[in-house]
């Protein structure tokens, strides 16, 4: 049975919390996502790549801070985390 | 070459220790949609880390700038004093790579996404390329690299192959600009 919201966030929550405290108190949206791309990207890249089946779920954190200019500028950090729930890649700004 | 990824102000000397100039620069800071700065962190603070007066008076002909800043490359109604992009170019940089939105990394090795890209463009770059040929070479040796680590792009690294832009004449080299 596949993993709920919230226990994907709890699975997550640790990894946010040690490696961007900054956002550890932000509400993560929930996507899912497939590894393919579109077919006039892959045109213009000269690749050809078959259609994946694989679906993997991406928690993204973001906020905006502000600078000590006042300028503000977002914070974001994506976790990847396959179907049982393994963080499978990490990304952020 | 100069490697600029800040916590803390700095004051760069774009100049390398024997006088020389640098020829390739590189920036990993963050910038907002609207900001003329670039930012350092340090915790939950964002100070000021690079700005368009710190090359006002800088020798940067013929440099190849890469910048990795959210934004870095954000010129929609902007002036050469609130975008570095553009003062680099007005200062006779040869050419600035840049993103368009915000850009993403990997915290820690293996390099993904901006990281990546950023590299294979060097590296096509010092194989003498053309500017134009470099940064497609490289886009395409981002994705096969991509492809080859999971199988397929996902959602940032398709985001950093359509947000990040160069602006310079394509039919230059490096030694030619």
């Amino acid at each position: 049975m596949p993993l709920t919201d919230n226990e994907l966030k709890k699975m997550v929550k640790g990894y946010i919390k040690e490696n961007s405290p900054e956002l550890a108190d932000e509400e993560p949206t929930i996507s899912e996502e497939s590894y393919e791309i579109a077919e006039g990207v892959q045109r213009k890249l000269g690749l050809r790549m078959p259609k994946s089946t694989r679906k993997v779920k991406v928690l993204t954190y973001k906020k905006m801070v502000t600078a000590e200019d006042g300028a503000k500028i977002p914070i974001v950090a994506r976790v990847t985390v396959d179907e049982n729930g393994n963080i499978v890649k990490t990304t952020g700004n | 070459m100069v490697n600029v990824s800040a916590s803390r102000k700095l004051t760069i000397d774009l100049r390398g220790p024997t006088g020389q100039d640098f020829d390739l620069i590189y920036f990993n800071l963050h910038r907002g949609e609207d900001s003329a700065n670039w930012y350092g962190q340090e915790g939950s603070s964002y100070p000021v880390a690079f700005s368009p007066d710190n090359i006002k008076d800088a020798d940067v002909k013929n440099a190849v700038v890469c910048s990795e800043a959210c934004y870095g490359a954000n010129i929609v109604d902007k002036g050469v004093d609130d975008a570095i992009s553009l003062k680099f170019l007005a200062r006779n940089a040869a050419c600035f790579v840049g993103s368009t939105k915000i850009a993403y990394g990997p915290a820690d090795p293996p390099s993904t996404e901006a990281d990546l890209l950023v590299l294979k463009f060097f590296m096509r770059i010092k194989e003498g390329m053309t500017f134009g040929e470099a940064f497609m070479k490289a886009k395409q040796d981002f994705a096969r690299e991509s492809i080859a680590a999971r199988g397929g792009l996902d959602g940032t690294e398709e985001k950093t192959l359509i947000e990040f832009v160069m602006f310079a004449d394509p039919s230059s080299k490096m030694e030619e600009a």
